[in-house]
């Protein structure tokens, strides 16, 4: 017995000599949240490796991380709209090159948009988004460097979309020319035809290769991905030669000589990999992370080696109310707008704020994160006050009319109790939410009953309008968010995202006018006018808007963090270590 | 028969896959406020995914039921006129009645409205009228009890009646109502009862799962080829082959650690009963059994990962990307030297539950065999007690503990999924946990079947390793 002691002893003594990191090297190792679906140019979407892309792609502009507007990058100015507003021009610049030392052309362009409009690329998501903006794409016919993009309707956001799409190198990826009699008017059609050649040329474009062989993910960013761990790391390594270097602009730094993208998936473990200095970048995380962060932000040697901040994200929380349920299976709780204000009335927000998130998360009265630019900031937020709950819940003929401490009302000849169920994604953060929900609805005599779900269950039974409430986030992004599909009323109708049956000629006609006019001051008039209308139907209880934590190791000098994507300019880190 | 069972679980998955994948992937909040899913997505993706073919070779149905259901693109489309035909027996009028829906919902969502008519209505109630005739026709699709049909044709009949602003649904309308009552009139319920066989083809969704397709590029479970995978689009082969190793090597360590130290455990507290070491180790291991392994993980990483306490090992990972050389071998000694500091704390932590139930089913097994004749017999010979105990009880002892072995591989395919969640450990724990949050259908497949298999396998190996363990287990005749 004792010789195994002694073995294992032996063994443990061996495997615990961890070679510790290098903190000279001009490495920056980034957390990531979750690990990458793929790292497909045009296929994978997710928030991951969009991020991861920002360092390996370069746009045709780029948004300014400080002012958050768009600033022209291969291209000489931003897209202009013609006099229809139907047409938009480009015109490439002379510096883009890729990899192999070949300049960016009109070619390359119209192969991307392409590729990005075909249904037989595997990107549904973002190709039926570009497919109902874009009509077609063309060259200039006498400038060589000129494109002309054709959109389908006037919106203020096209010129985003326009000049949005990825950047692909033609005679890399299609020399042979395959796509070349593909036409945009077959990729647009509803009766798209294909043949033999497509389906092989797509097929193999499709295929896992492409989104996971280090080799196959060329880009014409700063970096390139060199290395990708399963479900671990991705490894980018600065280019040599790169046609940037040397440019004026954060999006033509490239410091890091690598930067290492790590998925660390337990709050416990990202905690101590802070404490033992092997993240230098933490991003992004909310949730249970808070509490976590907030103890290190306490610890003296942290703050001594790391620079950290909560940023705000234009990510809103919120309980919506079905405004128009079937009336059979689900009643009708939430279709008088002075039940719904009632409601907002007993949401105990800034305490939820305070116990449930530290302080750390932002008020939101209306659709617009507060800090937003385009925010109404007049709109005052709706305090806790339960006799003005219990008063508007009178008006609305909501008493408790047999003693039983539970509010009813008699509905088409029935007496209905006021109960409902809120359906939440099953996670903790949000069960406590839920919780407090519950007990302070019961003080005004309501029977809120939480009923976590599978993120499936939950979007479906509100895409089919099944519910009495849901409790749910929004995610959105510092430019302007098309407010149709949450806001629109025919979205309701047409199962949309706007679940709970909002809307009506007047806010369509605002959404209308916030989308058509392409004047900023009229646009910014009609989108603040339906802000206000929202707000005051209240159709959603508007939480908060949530924050971010972000760190960052003061062994870099230039660090910003910022709430535009990606947050914080890990490529403009420059290393000072001594 | 593995491969039957994982494809009718794949396939009676609680949540509608095309759902899943149209609306978003990843966490509730990162879904963006802009997206929403087209109903061409949807067919796009049902198609991708194969859905849009019939299950499989043959369906033993009621004679009443549609053999095309499949065909239909929303699942609760599809569920609703199953309990349609349920309810009335009547396929082709239900099938009348559905498409003179879709007829309407089609009209009311590109309906244009008579503004010569709208005098005297505020534009609230022409928006709200338009909507509610909208959802009302799309509500019929997904229901059939006859007290909401009924609310929603009187709901529909009403405001079409009531706003002169509607027009051109009143043929529609009419149409529908009558299908409806044609349901009614004719209904077939005796076609319930009785069975009917329909034969689909080869071309069926468990043949493609099974077998694969050329033209829809698939190779076949046979193949090894289980799909992609709906979080990533990565293959699920190749995504397991990845994960696979990690948690294979963690498993066979555990065990190897967990044989090491529970065996001479058991044996010595076999020899010893009753005595006082015997009680001290039965209370050690059992309380060890209680722990909960999260806890003790958390525990271990505090004390051991911490530079406020020993920084021993490191917190997670199987290595750290900013010193590895991918150059360097996996058998490399540099290699074995980097990684193996990263198992240490996830072994200990998936050990040292084992340690009562081994070491108490060696004890036992050993009190037994050292109460056979033999034991009495060498002890009488004068064979030194280290003898009788180690060469002549021990060999004999072993077989419990070989068919504990034969769940050593099922195990590395399941791996540890809190273990490695903790330890950011790329296994196939972490890989399921994924896979079940994200109803990654074809991986939980994939998984399920493997360990079916493994399973059947680790039983053979365990039979294999008996005969030579006892060479008077034979298997011939």
């Amino acid at each position: 017995m004792q010789k195994f002691l002694y073995f294992f002893s032996l063994i443990i003594v061996l495997t615990a000599c961890v070679e510790k990191r290098d903190l000279s090297k001009n490495t920056v190792v980034v957390d990531l949240e979750s690990y990458p679906d793929g790292l497909h140019l045009f296929n994978s979407n997710s928030g991951s490796s969009s991020f991861i892309f920002s360092y390996t792609q370069t746009g045709l502009v780029s948004m300014n991380s400080e002012t958050e507007k768009f600033v022209p990058i291969l291209i000489k100015e931003l897209p202009k709209a013609d006099a229809t507003g139907l047409l938009y021009f480009m015109e490439l610049n002379d510096k883009a090159k890729w990899d192999d030392g070949s300049l960016v052309t009109v070619d390359d362009l119209i192969f991307s948009w392409k590729v990005s409009l075909c249904p037989l690329t595997d990107n549904a998501h973002t190709r039926n988004f570009y497919r109902s903006v874009v009509d077609s794409v063309f060259k200039d016919k006498l400038n060589p460097k000129g494109l002309w993009v054709k959109v389908k309707a006037i919106h203020y956001n096209n010129m985003n979309v326009v000049s949005g799409v990825t950047l692909a190198q033609k005679n890399y990826w299609d020399p042979k020319g395959a796509l070349n009699n593909l036409y945009f008017n077959n990729i647009n059609s509803d009766d798209f035809k294909t043949n033999k050649d497509f389906d092989k040329w797509f097929n193999d474009f499709n295929s896992a290769d492409n989104a996971y062989k280090p080799e196959n993910l060329k880009g014409i960013g700063p970096y390139q991905i060199t290395e990708l761990a399963n479900k671990s790391y991705v490894i980018l390594t600065r280019k040599e030669n790169w046609w940037g270097e040397g440019l004026n602009g954060e999006d033509y730094n490239n410091f890091p000589e690598k930067i290492i993208f790590k998925t660390t998936t337990d709050p416990g473990a990202g905690y101590l990999s802070l404490k033992r200095e092997e993240l230098d970048i933490l991003k992004n995380r909310g949730g249970v992370w808070i509490s976590k962060f907030n103890r290190l932000r306490r610890n003296d040697k942290f703050n001594e080696n790391y620079e950290s901040k909560y940023v705000g994200t234009n990510l809103y929380r919120y309980l919506g109310m079905n405004m128009r349920p079937d009336g059979i299976k689900y009643k009708p709780f939430f279709t008088d707008v002075k039940v719904r204000r009632a409601m907002a009335h007993l949401a105990p927000i800034d305490d939820m704020l305070e116990f449930l998130y530290y302080g750390e998360a932002t008020r939101q009265a209306s659709i617009v994160a507060p800090f937003n630019n385009e925010a109404d900031t007049t709109l005052g937020f709706i305090p806790f006050d339960l006799d003005k709950a219990n008063k508007l819940l009178d008006e609305a003929g909501w008493i408790d009319s047999d003693g039983d401490n539970v509010r009813d009302k008699t509905i088409g000849g029935e007496k209905v109790q006021f109960k409902f169920k809120l359906n939440y994604y099953s996670d903790p953060s949000l069960k406590e939410i839920a919780l407090v929900l519950k007990e302070s609805m019961k003080r005004a005599g309501i029977i809120l009953v939480p009923n976590p779900l599978d993120f499936g269950t939950l979007f479906g039974n509100a895409y089919d309008h099944k519910f009495d409430a849901i409790l749910a986030a929004w995610g959105g992004s510092v430019s302007y968010s098309d407010p149709t599909s949450v806001w629109g009323s025919k979205s309701w109708a047409e199962k949309g995202s706007n679940f709970i049956g909002f809307g009506d000629a007047e806010s369509d006609s605002l959404i209308k006018a916030s989308n058509t006019n392409l004047d900023p001051k009229e646009h910014l008039k009609a989108y603040r006018a339906l802000q206000r209308k929202i707000y005051e139907e209240q159709p959603y209880i508007f939480f908060w808007s949530e924050k971010y934590v972000m760190a960052c190791h003061k062994r870099f000098d230039n660090i910003r963090f910022y709430r535009a994507r990606p947050n914080i300019n890990v490529s403009g880190l420059q290393l000072n270590y001594k | 028969m593995i491969s039957l069972l994982a494809f009718v679980i794949s396939i009676n998955s609680p949540t509608d896959p095309v759902e899943n994948l149209v609306n978003a992937s990843g966490s509730e909040a990162g879904m963006n406020a802009e997206s929403s899913a087209s109903e061409e997505l949807r067919r796009q993706v049902r198609k991708k995914l194969g859905l849009d073919l019939p299950v499989f070779y043959f369906n033993v149905a009621a004679y009443a039921d549609c053999d095309t259901l499949y065909k239909f693109q929303e699942k609760s489309h599809q569920e609703n006129l199953s309990e349609f035909v349920r309810r009335y027996g009547n396929w082709d009028y239900i099938e009348t009645y559905y498409h003179s829906v879709r007829k309407l919902a089609k009209r009311t969502s590109s309906m244009t409205l008579d503004s010569s008519k709208m005098t005297g209505f505020s534009s609230k109630t022409i928006s709200n009228a338009r909507n509610e005739m909208m959802l009302s026709s799309l509500s019929l699709l997904e229901i059939n009890n006859p007290t909401y049909v009924q609310v929603k044709f009187d709901s529909i009949t009403a405001q079409n009646k009531r706003y002169p602003f509607i027009i051109g649904i009143d043929t529609e309308v009419s149409e529908m109502i009558s299908a409806y009552d044609a349901v009614l009139e004719n209904k077939q319920n005796w076609k319930n009862y009785i069975p009917a066989l329909q034969l689909n083809g080869a071309l069926n969704q468990y043949h493609i799962w099974l077998f694969g397709n050329e033209a829809r590029n698939r190779g076949g479970v046979v193949r090894g080829d289980f799909g992609k995978s709906y979080s990533d689009n990565e293959e699920v082969g190749t995504k397991m082959l990845k994960m696979f190793p990690y948690s294979f090597i963690l498993v066979m360590l555990s065990i190897f650690l967990s044989y090491l130290i529970s065996i001479p455990l058991g044996v010595y507290s076999a020899y010893k009963k009753g005595k006082l070491f015997d009680s001290v180790s039965s209370v050690i291991v059992f309380m060890l059994y209680s722990l909960p392994s999260f806890f003790v993980a958390t525990l271990l990483l505090y004390r051991f990962a911490n530079p406020d306490h020993l920084m021993w090992f490191p917190v997670g990972g199987v290595k750290d990307p900013s010193v590895f050389n991918s150059e360097w071998a996996w058998y490399s000694f540099a290699n074995i030297k980097h990684q193996a500091p990263y198992f240490v704390l996830p072994l200990i932590s998936f050990t040292y539950s084992s340690f009562s139930f081994t070491s108490r089913i060696m004890r036992g097994s050993m009190i037994d065999v050292l109460d056979q004749d033999y034991i009495r017999t060498a002890r009488a010979k004068g064979l030194s007690e280290k003898k009788v105990v180690l060469k002549h009880a021990l060999r004999n002892s072993l077989l419990p503990i070989i068919t504990m072995f034969a769940n050593v591989f099922p195990a590395a395919i399941g791996g540890s999924v809190i273990l490695e969640y903790i330890f950011s450990f790329p296994g196939m724990g972490s890989g399921i946990l994924v896979a079940i949050t994200s109803i990654d259908i074809p991986m939980i497949v994939a998984v399920f079947t493997l360990t079916g298999v493994l399973t059947v396998t680790g039983y053979l190996v365990a039979d294999i390793l008996y005969v030579l363990v006892d060479p008077r287990i034979s298997y011939k005749k």
